[in-house]
């Protein structure tokens, strides 16, 4: 008897606890109805053009001391893909101030931008150097301040690279890889580019060149020499060339 | 002491590792931020992380700005 009694006293618990679990979530819903809080992210205040900033080293798979200014690339690739994604963002500002960094995550943010089906104007401000060169290309037009510099130079070891004859050829190509993109994503032709990239006297003790605002123009690498005013007119004008295409396919 | 070398700076003097696990990157309010943690479930804001240029406008996300832990999903 004892036993029976207990068990139905267990079976009584049983079903107590499962009030209370089914208590538990609308008690949160209510709350969440009552304070109107929750940590969703409102698509309402979202502002049609978003800016990517594009600063210090550019990390690759080594994560440099928190001291140092970073672009990770597991920052800026999601972020790309999010501004791909919403359909409120309709342009996007790429500012770069950098000194370069690993090759492989700068290339590959700057085939996410290339890629990017919305209109895009990056600025260089400061500087973009090194593998900065293809980020700043990669967008549809690009800015450069009068006082911005880039430097055009060989890519160099400053990894692992095993040390046996092979690192000339794999180095030969990643180079190429760089070349490659900046030709295509912009008016300076091959020659002109490896030309400043091997040029000797510009740097101290290494070669390439130091490419400062217009002449940067000039050699057809970036498209405009400007600001921040001349950059969002740009912007919008290719946000309405872009509408105004977009409805076309519809008609 | 000149070391001669063509391996990174940071592979050589490597930081401690403490002082990664110091800053974390969280979202608060649906905003990307990078903390570092304080005391007592404080943590100070070091840098936005956001893509939207109003975000910034905002000084609820001011880096410097305490804000606390159980505010963050």
């Amino acid at each position: 008897m004892e036993h029976v009694r207990n068990n139905y006293k267990a079976a009584e618990e049983g079903e107590e606890q499962e009030e209370r679990k089914e208590d538990k979530p609308s008690s949160l819903i209510e709350k969440i109805q009552q304070l109107g809080q929750t940590n969703v992210p409102q698509l309402s205040q979202d502002s049609r053009i978003h800016c990517l900033t594009i600063i210090g080293q550019i990390e690759g798979h080594l994560q440099l001391p928190p001291q140092n200014k970073t672009t990770k690339y597991e920052h800026v690739i999601p972020q790309i893909v999010a501004i791909e994604q919403n359909p409120k963002i309709e342009g996007l500002l790429i500012i770069l101030n950098t000194v370069g960094g690993d090759v492989e995550a700068g290339l590959a943010i700057a085939e996410m931008l290339a890629s990017l089906s919305k209109p895009t104007v990056s600025i260089v401000l400061g500087g973009g150097h090194s593998i900065g060169v293809p980020i700043a290309v990669s967008a549809d037009y690009a800015f450069i301040a009068e006082t911005a510099t880039m430097t055009i130079h060989p890519i160099r070891l400053n990894g692992l690279v095993i040390g046996v004859p092979q690192p000339f050829e794999y180095l030969d190509k990643m180079q190429e890889r760089v070349i490659k993109f900046v030709t295509k994503h912009s008016k300076i032709p091959e020659e002109k580019f490896k030309e400043l990239m091997f040029e000797k006297g510009n740097l101290t003790r290494d070669i390439g060149t130091n490419v400062i605002g217009h002449e940067a123009v000039e050699y057809g690498l970036i498209d405009e020499v400007g600001g921040i005013g001349e950059a969002m007119k740009k912007l919008n004008e290719l946000i309405e060339m872009n509408k105004q295409k977009n409805e076309g396919f519809i008609q | 002491m000149i070391l001669y070398t063509m391996v990174p700076q940071e592979l050589i003097f490597q930081p401690d590792m403490s002082e990664f696990d110091k800053l974390m990157e969280v979202t608060y309010d649906g905003v990307p931020l990078l903390v570092e943690m304080g005391e007592k479930n404080s943590c100070r804001i070091i840098r936005v992380l956001s893509s939207d240029p109003a975000h910034y406008l905002d000084p609820k996300y001011l880096p410097g700005n305490i804000i606390m832990t159980s505010h963050l999903s």
